[in-house]
């Protein structure tokens, strides 16, 4: 009897779920992803200095940052091909570094920034081994 | 935003011949890449002749109105309007020389026209988009250009024309490019409501 009762009482919860799984199962439908706006900074030849041309580009970029609410800079760094990749694992670092430090000098929160160093990795013009390529050799600034 | 194009004949193709079109300096957007569409009206600008138009499928698109629509005194925000436009229409895709910057600079300066349209004066106006090239989409065709002044990265209108296709599949990563795309232009609009 009580067995009875038991079932009769799970069958009823199992019911009222069902009723209700329909409203559960239409989420508002996804937020449009946030626009993404990028740059790039350009380095002389084993260097981590900006030149005037690149703050001039940092400027903007921060300038825009600082226009977007809650908006996320991701800076990457790379390098070409020229020297040793451990090298230029660390030059690319401290590129990224560099443009980060430039971009909180014109205001933008250190907290927004993610910075990371690509080193040879994702060369924007694929070369061989040793060679020097000054498009290969830059910043990415992202701001999304 | 730029399905509804198809292709323009002026487009310049990279390291090669230009086109009869472009080679006459005949810039036209031709009645075939003419869209026809309903939507509302978001926003005017009469100082430009700009208005913004929200289509149900396509979202906001800013046009310039050109001087073949009369009635733009008389429109009105909300408004529910029928617009024979033209989206954007690429009209140069090409490695940059000196002989190709000069001729998108020409070809800026004086613009294109509409075909079928003989009365109109006001010309469809063209903008240059220039720089190195970082990216090729070969499926959604565009190109992600770096501006050589700002650093700014920036993706060019889709690329629907023969022409232009052909010369996108010749560009890489480091390639100077020069592009000249024609601009979002309505041609006629009718008041619905």
């Amino acid at each position: 009897m009580i067995k009875s009762l038991l079932a009769i009482v799970a069958i009823a919860f199992a019911v009222a779920a069902c009723d209700q799984s329909p409203q559960a199962a239409s989420p508002a439908p996804p937020p449009a992803p946030p626009p993404t706006k990028y740059w790039m900074v350009f380095f002389d030849l084993n260097s981590a200095a900006i030149t005037p041309k690149g703050a001039q580009t940092v400027t903007e970029a921060a300038t825009i940052a600082k226009g977007m609410p809650n908006s996320r800079v991701t800076v990457s760094g790379y390098t070409d091909t020229d020297g040793p990749p451990a090298y230029n694992m660390a030059l690319s670092l401290k590129r990224a570094n560099a443009v980060k430090d430039a971009l909180v000098s014109n205001g933008v929160s250190p907290a927004s920034i993610t910075v990371s160093g690509r080193g040879e990795e994702g060369l924007l013009v694929a070369t061989p081994d040793n060679v020097k390529m000054e498009s290969n050799r830059r910043v990415q600034i992202v701001i999304q | 935003m730029f399905a509804g194009l198809s292709a323009i004949a002026a487009t310049a193709v990279a390291g090669g011949a230009l086109p009869l079109a472009a080679q006459t300096d005949d810039l036209v957007v031709l009645r075939r890449y003419e869209i026809f569409k309903r939507g509302t009206i978001h926003s005017l600008d009469p100082a430009t002749r700009g208005l913004v138009i929200v289509w149900e499928d396509l979202g906001r698109v800013k046009l310039k109105a050109a001087d073949l629509v009369t009635n733009y005194a008389a429109l009105k925000v909300g408004q529910i309007v029928d617009v024979h436009w033209y989206s954007y229409v690429d009209f140069m895709v090409a490695q940059t020389t000196p002989a190709i910057s000069a001729k998108a600079k020409a070809w800026v300066a004086r613009g294109a026209r509409a075909e079928g349209f003989p009365g109109s004066e006001q010309q469809i106006r063209l903008l240059e988009q220039s720089g190195m090239v970082v990216k090729t989409d070969l499926v959604a065709y565009t190109i992600d250009i770096v501006n050589p002044a700002s650093g700014e990265v920036l993706r060019t209108p889709q690329i629907l024309t023969e022409a232009g296709l052909a010369a996108l599949k010749t560009l890489k990563p480091g390639d100077p490019v020069t592009t000249v795309f024609s601009q979002e232009t309505a041609l006629s609009i009718t008041i619905i409501r």
